[in-house]
């Protein structure tokens, strides 16, 4: 039962680091004026101050 | 009005600024929006967490050769290896002697819990926070966690699923506070700050030392969300001593109480100085003759100029539009100085979102004395401070905290110096 709680905590935060990955993706094409300073900011509270990143296997399947 | 020096900005950058050169006895102002970066502060100042190449940082002592190798345009390459190494000792005495003090060494980076109970090096930490030397492991085999019923910014199970895996186990326990009735009918609108107006009150103290003394029996500390202490200092050393056990926090989702409190601090030490600090106005536009800055204007002010002697940029990132990006380029509201940026806007950004954004890095452009410059000019007595620097990335570097407060300090002496 423990267990199954780890793994949906591990799991809620790829889904998290995901999902904002995904909209940044929707976002930077416009990101400039005020929506540029909502990016800056969402990246400071999730990255700097959370200490998000992305997960490994995700970051693979990106790269060019 | 005429000052001796004329602060745009009033976060950490304008602040540190400010007070250096009051303590020196000048006469300042500080004109500030409001918007102060340290309002969501997790409690931490970052100097150096990794090289601009990726390369993570230790000992930022001993890795600052390298970035000035590599990167000419950064600030601490402005400040050189020895005004680096000066000024970091210089803050960190400082801010061992606010009311809300903080430990940390330019030596050798420690680490901090974040809200989702990750493990990053830092820089200086305010003391009521929990900390760790070592990357893999916490001081503590088992922690009592004290949650608020229905505070929904702070994340008890990535808490509890981290530190196991650092060897700790955790004992979750909720308090559920009586007077919080009202605001907590919307969760979504209990903030960390609403709770510390709860938990600072005195009436409350009783009942949570008695609940905290309760449940914690085996434990070796006492871990509590960062939604105390909002007004009272001392706080947390107060309750260790009354439970008779460690209590430290971890830090909550903005707003950030420690922030907010370091903020306050600042602020009424500067007008304890004599400065001066008009909140909620902006510094629109100055005139400009023979290289130098004559006088400025404020929104609220109007005609009334604010003359000095020199005059300090401090007017931080995009968030506080101290730098404006269009569809087209990126510019200084305020002066229209110089501004390094890529004006193909398709390298401003990666992708990927946790990865190096460029235009995180753009700035008002200086000389190494950090002298504003317009159309290639240099602008002798206009100084620029902080996040709106070019040539750093504060998220990917870990360097914001950092290059704030060391560049304040830094313009304050080249002011004195002239």
């Amino acid at each position: 039962m423990s267990e199954h709680k780890t793994i949906c905590v591990r799991k809620a935060k790829e889904e998290l680091s995901s999902f904002l990955n995904e909209r940044w993706k929707g976002i930077f094409p416009i990101a400039w004026g005020d929506t540029l300073r909502e990016s800056e900011y969402t990246t400071w509270v999730y990255q700097s101050i959370c200490g998000l990143t992305l997960p490994e296997k995700q970051e693979t399947e990106h790269e060019i | 009005m005429k000052f001796d020096t004329v602060i745009m900005g009033g976060g950490l950058a304008g602040l540190i600024s400010g007070i250096y050169l009051s303590q020196q006895g000048q006469r300042c102002a500080i004109v500030s929006s409001g918007q102060s970066a340290l309002h969501f502060s997790s409690g931490s100042f970052n100097l150096l967490n990794r090289l601009p190449d990726g390369q993570p940082v230790t000992r930022p002592l001993a890795a600052i050769e390298k970035l000035i190798q590599v990167s000419q345009a950064h600030p601490y390459a402005k400040l050189g290896r020895e005004n680096f190494e000066s000024l970091s000792h210089q803050a960190e005495q400082f801010f061992r002697n606010i009311d809300i003090p903080m430990y940390g060494s330019v030596e050798k980076n420690h680490y901090r819990i974040t809200p989702m109970g990750i493990m990053r090096p830092t820089w200086l930490t305010a003391t009521d926070f929990v900390i760790s030397y070592e990357e893999d492991r916490l001081p503590w085999k088992k922690v009592a966690l004290f949650n608020v019923s229905g505070f929904l910014d702070f994340f008890s199970a990535f808490l509890i699923e981290e530190f196991a895996c650092l060897g700790t186990t955790c004992e979750v326990h909720t308090l559920d506070l009586p007077n919080l009735g009202r605001i907590q009918k919307n969760p979504t609108e209990l903030r960390s700050i609403h709770i510390a107006r709860v938990l600072d009150k005195l009436s409350n103290r009783n009942y949570l030392i008695g609940n905290l003394k309760e449940q914690s029996a085996d434990c070796d500390v006492i871990l509590l969300p960062a939604c105390i202490g909002l007004e009272q200092a001392d706080i947390v050393p107060y309750l260790s001593e009354k439970v008779e056990k460690p209590v430290l926090l971890l830090p909550t989702l903005p707003p950030s109480t420690v922030g907010i409190r370091i903020q306050r601090f600042l602020y009424h030490h500067f007008l304890s100085l004599g400065g001066t600090y008009m909140l909620g106005d902006s510094i629109q536009s100055g005139t400009m003759k023979g290289g130098r800055i004559q006088e400025v204007y404020s929104q609220n002010h109007q005609d009334i100029s604010f003359s000095a002697n020199h005059f300090i940029l401090a007017t931080g990132n995009y968030f506080s539009q101290g730098i404006i990006a269009s569809k087209e380029h990126v510019y200084e509201p305020v002066f229209d100085l110089d501004v390094a940026y890529q004006t193909d806007r398709q390298q401003w950004y990666n992708p990927i979102l946790f990865k190096k954004q460029d235009y995180q890095e753009f700035g008002v452009i200086t000389n190494r004395n950090f002298q504003g410059i317009y159309k290639g000019e240099r602008i002798s007595n206009l100084y620029v401070a902080g996040a709106v620097l070019e040539g750093f990335n504060p998220i990917h570097e870990g360097s914001g905290g950092g290059v704030s407060i060391l560049t304040a300090l830094h313009v304050a002496n080249l002011i004195l110096n002239t």
